[in-house]
């Protein structure tokens, strides 16, 4: 638990507990989900801001998709208090044509046609009639699907059918959008389009993205949540999490070949430690010898990565160092893994 | 698709065993005036058929069953009967269906789950009574083809008995409804809901047996106590109320208060059942 609030801040996008807010876009308070003996989240609190990109992460049975349901209001808490924007789930009055749900393994009515369905969906949401077919076509406009208006869903491939499901998703103008494994089973190029709709939803709604996709999730999301046997294990902005605001990973490569051509490892004493060290805002440099990975901590209110990138940089080629990649922080894959069994 | 074919299968379904049932009944008509002089149709066999209701029914009951086309009888007594059999075979996938494929997720953000119960309920109870509507007037149309009855006649009678069959073809629905939306299984949801059907007409059989072996003991002890041709007072079989045709003989007769005592206690079991049902799948977990 310690982690969990040493990550969240007051200017995070995952506010910590006890400060509920006009801010909050969801909540969820002390709640507990019970599968018979089976507990999927347990006792679990956290804020979600208004106007974040949030992902829901963790391994398989950590109790994100529980979560994500219970969002959207397909499963109740058995304990605490779940609410969004304010509403309970299941208050569909006040929620209606503010949530916008892509679940993550509900077929299209195979029978109906996308344009009917698109239709049908944008006229439940409380949108005019005119104004129903507009979203609706605009909307499939930008999964590029106009041309299935009339296709049945049930002759969809599984991608446009995930394409036609974000736009449904998207109907109107909703205030909170949950996306559950949005790009799973897409091609690599429209799993890039759809992250980059879902980079424009940046500052218009909320969006809270549940997904495997680590790397993904770290390019999409400006703050997370990691679960992990259904409690929180860390919160926060994404940057906090990765630590990449406060950490500058340099791998380098340390064997070399001799004029013979035979191979050997460059000492570690060769490395020019106290030179890091004195790079301004630089609290602490090691040098991880297995990963050959050479990792600076400074304090953001002194420096800016950048410029301990380019400090560290020039130290390292003074030295005639080989320098194979850099890095701000450890990636959100690595920091999971460390989070997660 | 499942609900074209469906209608397709139960209006010739429907008309194939009214037009065999009618056959069968000239048959054994013809078989009994034999001898008589009389020929089935005319108007000696009219006047013969009045007073054998009437003497059954009673004169207003029996005039009314009289003047009726045997065949669009025979078709109010199959559709009665192929009702629950129809609605079991439209109604079981309605929820259980998109339960399994999740796809009531779209609609269970957007709207009220106890509205999505009432709209497959009412949904499914609308295609019925307009595929037994369809079988209504091909059986009209082949009895004025064939000169049995004039057309005002037959309208008038068809229609009648396709709105007797609504209340009752209504509480089919809502079991059918309620069973479906219990199962994320449609196999399971129809076997469950065939199952019910069953057990329900077994509670009517046995609600019959009861209410024989009371009335037997009420001659028994009245001929016991001296009373000459006792005549039985009416017992209730409330096992046999809960099997929905059991209002549909009561909704047949012309008094206004029999009729009443049958389509009341019918709407209110419809709902009875689309109350529980929608309370129930608004607690449901999608």
């Amino acid at each position: 638990m310690s982690e969990v609030e040493s990550v969240a801040d007051s200017a995070s996008p995952v506010a910590p507990k006890g400060k509920r807010t006009a801010e909050t876009a969801i909540l969820f308070e002390g709640v507990t989900k019970r599968f018979g003996q089976k507990v999927a989240v347990d006792k679990t609190s956290f804020r979600i801001k208004k106007g974040s990109v949030c992902g829901l992460i963790g391994p398989n049975g950590a109790g994100k998709t529980t979560s994500f349901s219970m969002m959207a209001g397909y499963l109740d808490p058995n304990e605490g208090m779940v609410q969004v924007l304010d509403y309970g789930p299941r208050q569909l009055d006040g929620l209606r044509g503010k949530l916008g749900v892509l679940p993550q393994d509900a077929l299209l009515p195979a029978s109906d046609r996308v344009g009917e369905f698109l239709l049908h969906m944008a006229l439940l949401q409380g949108l005019p009639a005119q104004k129903a077919e507009q979203s609706a076509r605009a909307r499939l406009a930008e999964v590029e699907g106009v041309d299935w208006w009339n296709t049945r869903c049930g002759a969809l491939s599984h991608g446009m059918a995930k394409r036609v499901a974000f736009a449904q998703a998207m109907l109107g103008e909703p205030e909170v959008v949950l996306l559950d494994e949005p790009t799973a089973g897409l091609d690599p190029r429209v799993a890039y389009e759809m992250r980059m709709l879902i980079k424009r939803l940046r500052g218009k709604c909320t969006v809270v993205i549940s997904s495997h996709n680590l790397q993904e999730l770290e390019q999409i999301c400006d703050a997370a949540i990691v679960l992990d046997h259904g409690s929180v294990v860390a919160q926060g902005r994404m940057s906090e999490l990765t630590a990449a605001s406060s950490e500058v990973r340099i791998t380098l490569k340390m064997s070399r070949r001799d004029q013979n051509g035979s191979v050997y490892r460059v000492p570690e004493g060769d490395l020019p430690m106290q030179a890091l060290r004195e790079i301004i805002g630089v609290t602490a440099v090691n040098f991880e010898a297995d990963g050959s990975e050479l990792v600076l901590n400074f304090d953001r209110k002194l420096a800016e990565a950048e410029v301990v990138i380019g400090c560290a940089l020039s130290a390292l080629l003074q030295r005639q160092m080989y320098i194979s990649a850099v890095s701000k922080g450890r990636g959100l894959e690595a920091r999971v893994m460390d989070l997660t069994d | 698709m499942k609900g074209i074919l469906l209608t397709v299968f139960a209006v010739l379904g429907g008309f194939g065993v009214t037009m065999l049932a009618y056959w069968l009944f000239t048959i054994f008509i013809a078989d009994k005036i034999a001898g008589t002089g009389v020929t089935y149709g005319s108007p000696e066999w009219q006047e013969l058929k009045r007073k054998g209701f009437e003497e059954v029914l009673g004169v207003e009951q029996g005039g009314f069953f009289a003047q009726m086309p045997e065949a669009l009888f025979a078709m109010f007594q199959i559709t009665v009967w192929l009702t629950p059999l129809l609605v079991a075979l439209m109604s079981f996938d309605a929820i259980s269906a998109e339960m399994q494929h999740r796809s009531l997720r779209y609609w269970s953000v957007r709207c009220r789950k106890e509205s999505l119960f009432l709209g497959k309920a009412f949904g499914q109870w609308s295609v019925v009574a307009i595929v037994w509507l369809i079988l209504d007037l091909v059986v009209v149309i082949v009895t004025v083809a064939r000169g049995q009855a004039p057309l005002g006649t037959c309208l008038l009678y068809a229609v009648r008995l396709w709105l007797f069959t609504l209340p009752t073809a209504l509480v089919w629905s809502a079991w059918a409804t309620l069973v479906s939306s219990a199962f994320k299984s449609p196999p399971l949801a129809l076997f469950s809901i065939l199952g019910l059907f069953f057990v329900l007409f077994v509670l009517r059989s046995v609600g019959d047996i009861w209410a024989a072996f009371q009335v037997a003991q009420e001659v028994k002890d009245a001929i016991a106590k001296g009373v000459e041709n006792p005549v039985p007072t009416k017992h209730i079989r409330p096992l046999a109320y809960l099997y929905p045709n059991e209002y549909s003989d009561l909704m047949l007769s012309v008094r206004a208060g029999e009729f009443m005592k049958g389509l009341l206690p019918c709407l209110a079991y419809a709902a009875a059942l689309l109350g529980l049902g929608s309370w129930s799948f608004r607690r449901r977990e999608v």
